[in-house]
């Protein structure tokens, strides 16, 4: 079965195409939620409501675009509607940002750390840092996905950047001294 | 230690690029509740549900049934006998009012006789016949024409009491009439003339009482018949209701009872498959027949329905027989071939030859080897059995017939494969395809005989499907068992 059958076949709401569905896009779309949460638990939340959201849309979806441009689209969407409301931020003046260049060890910065870390961000840095770091939204698409100033996402970005740098070289610090 | 001067961005993007994980399966089973949720239900719903839904509905249909049909015809007939009650006993007055009359003319016969100044000794009865055969028209005969009279007036309903009254007086003043034109007669054939006008006197005083009589107990009669049907309906559902408080409340302290039980089973398969393997789906089995034994408590939850959940201990057994083994010192058929279903236990399988074994079923053998190598596999199960069950009554009498159907759930607690072969038995080891919890669709019929009012005794023939005992099963091998359960049940 091609994709475009399984889509149509899902906007009949055929159960078995919706689980063919499933199969082919959860992982993708379920690592995406681990980056966009603060957790397991919560990306599983989100992948669920976000896979709602797609059985009950699907018949909007026109064939224009991947399918899994769509798909992350609205997981992202979905993300973004849980933690886009939470409130203040430090205002980071752009005159601050400092040089994000960093000595690593690639070998010893593995991928739980590099995922934890990105999970404990305050949810606004994380959302931001995910869009233009990971999925390649511009400032100006996220200030307009996220309802905020560009000047305030490149402030949030600058300062996610911040805070993962000093959890790396905490990190790299404690694992140096403890493997001497 | 390879360390690089790196964008941070970078060491995530590269960092993240090849990471992929997968949800647990419980965000799928989520998503299909939330999306199909009433369809879903319908999709899980094993198959045990089903039946016993189906099972409830007929008990309900039949309950339903029985309270709208068999009540209705019952309360007719109530109302029926209520009427022809109250009718009887304005008969018995009539009666007793005729007799009354009958009475009072006797005694005027009599005081005739003593006028008569007869032998001493006449039989009022003869006075009677005397006065038949005298007066014109005979007082008896008139009496007898009223009775009749009264009674058609009876049989015909209360509301023509009024009439009834009138025609009584009617009745009743002719026959003062008349007696007195017999006491006339009477008084000229004994010719006491000087006794006449006292007699006459006297009789008329007699009818006037008897009219008087007559009146009160007619007025009696048409309080009797002013009672409404519905007042004597309502007397009787009063009473009724009195008895079947009664009754209720009898029912209400016995609704409870306790039993216990110990049955055969016998175990066997509905298809030809194996729970073993597929190599025995065609090899001949025999079921065994082993012993349940258990308590139950029963809820009445009226008259007809016992809901009833018990716990008992069954043991279940059968064979697979031609099982071919090849290694003929060993006794463990089946340890030359990987069998799916079974997990060796390590103490049998030592020292067994391990030899290449095409197939296991004796079928497959070639005949010179089979009667040295022909052995057979035994699977011996223990359940602890929770059945909750329906018992519908469809008698009620000193032998009760019911309906019983429900489910049980089974836990297993026993689960052993052996092996017989030279009349040798050896464990093997156990089934691996045995759930620990499974269930049954239940049903069957139960005969129970009342040895008193608390203790009862049972004899209940159950059918019991399982249906999911088994996973991996080769073929189509149904498994069920059937026993025959006997037992005390004693009420409190």
């Amino acid at each position: 079965m091609s994709l475009e059958q399984l889509i149509e076949k899902c906007k009949e709401n055929d159960t078995k195409a919706q689980s063919d569905l499933y199969k082919l896009f959860s992982s993708k779309l379920f690592t995406l939620c681990l980056k966009y949460s603060r957790n397991y638990a919560e990306a599983e939340d989100n992948l669920q409501d976000a896979f709602v959201t797609i059985f009950e849309k699907i018949s909007q979806y026109s064939g224009k675009g991947s399918l899994e441009g769509w798909l992350k689209r609205i997981v992202i969407n979905t993300a973004l509607q849980r933690y886009r409301k939470q409130g203040v931020f430090d205002i980071v003046n752009e005159d601050q940002i400092e040089d994000v260049q960093i000595d690593v060890d690639t070998e010893t910065v593995n991928l739980d750390f590099l995922l934890s870390s990105i999970q404990e961000l305050p949810d606004r840095y994380r959302l931001v840092f995910n869009l233009y770091v990971l999925d390649g939204y511009s400032h100006k698409e996220i200030s307009e996905m996220l309802d905020i100033t560009t000047g305030t996402t490149k402030s949030n970005l600058a300062r996610a950047r911040k805070i993962l740098k000093d959890k790396i070289e905490n990190y790299m610090a404690n694992f140096n001294s403890q493997s001497l | 230690m390879k360390n690089e001067k790196k964008h941070i961005d970078r060491l995530y993007q590269e960092g993240l690029k090849s990471f992929e994980a997968t949800p647990s399966e419980a965000v799928w089973e989520n998503i299909y509740e939330r999306i199909h949720g009433k369809e879903k239900k319908r999709r899980v719903i094993p198959l045990w549900i089903r039946l016993s839904g189906i099972a409830a509905g007929l008990l309900l249909l039949v309950t339903l049934g029985n309270k709208l049909f068999f009540q209705d015809d019952n309360t007719i007939p109530e109302l029926n006998e209520t009427i022809v009650d109250t009718n009887s006993k304005n008969n018995q007055n009539k009666k007793n009012n005729v007799d009354e009359v009958f009475d009072t003319k006797t005694e005027i016969a009599s005081e005739e006789n003593v006028v008569q100044e007869d032998s001493n000794e006449t039989d009022p009865k003869e006075l009677l016949n005397n006065i038949q055969k005298n007066s014109k028209p005979p007082i008896v005969n008139k009496n007898e024409s009223f009775v009749a009279n009264n009674r058609m007036t009876n049989s015909k309903k209360t509301n023509t009491v009024e009439s009834q009254r009138n025609a009584i007086q009617e009745e009743l003043s002719k026959a003062t009439n008349d007696k007195s034109k017999v006491a006339k007669v009477e008084n000229s054939t004994l010719k006491k003339l000087e006794l006449e006008s006292n007699l006459v006197e006297s009789e008329n005083k007699l009818s006037t009482d008897v009219i008087a009589k007559n009146t009160k107990e007619d007025k009696k009669d048409e309080t009797v018949g002013k009672l409404s049907i519905e007042d004597v309906i309502a007397e009787n559902n009063e009473a009724k209701q009195n008895e079947d408080e009664l009754t209720t409340k009898e029912k209400a302290a016995k609704r409870w009872s306790v039993a216990s039980n110990v049955a055969p089973v016998y175990f066997n398969t509905l298809g030809s498959g194996s729970s073993i393997h597929s190599e025995f789906n065609n090899n001949a089995k025999s079921g065994n027949i082993n012993m349940s034994y258990g308590v139950s408590a029963n809820y009445a939850i009226n008259d007809k329905i016992n809901l009833r959940v018990g716990v008992n201990n069954v043991k279940l057994g059968y064979n697979t027989h031609d099982v071919f083994n090849l290694s003929s010192t060993a006794a463990n058929p089946i340890s030359s071939v990987a069998v799916k279903n079974i997990a060796v236990s390590k103490s049998a399988s030592v020292g067994i030859t391990s030899t290449n074994v095409g197939g296991m079923s004796f079928a497959q053998v070639p005949e010179t080897l089979t009667n040295d190598f022909n052995a057979s596999i035994n699977q011996e199960l223990g359940f602890f059995e929770i059945p909750l069950e329906i018992q519908y009554k469809i008698t009620n009498t000193k032998l009760g017939i019911n309906a019983i159907g429900g489910f049980s759930a089974l836990f297993l607690n026993n689960n052993e494969i052996y092996s017989t072969f030279d009349g040798q038995t050896t464990l093997i080891g156990n089934a691996t395809n045995i759930n620990n919890l499974s269930y049954s669709a239940n049903l069957g019929f139960g005969l129970n005989y009342k040895l008193s009012n608390k203790l009862n005794l049972n004899l209940e023939p159950m059918f019991k499907y399982q249906l999911n005992t088994f996973k991996n099963t080769s073929g189509n091998f149904k498994p069920y068992f059937i026993g025959v359960y006997s037992g005390l049940s004693f009420k409190f």
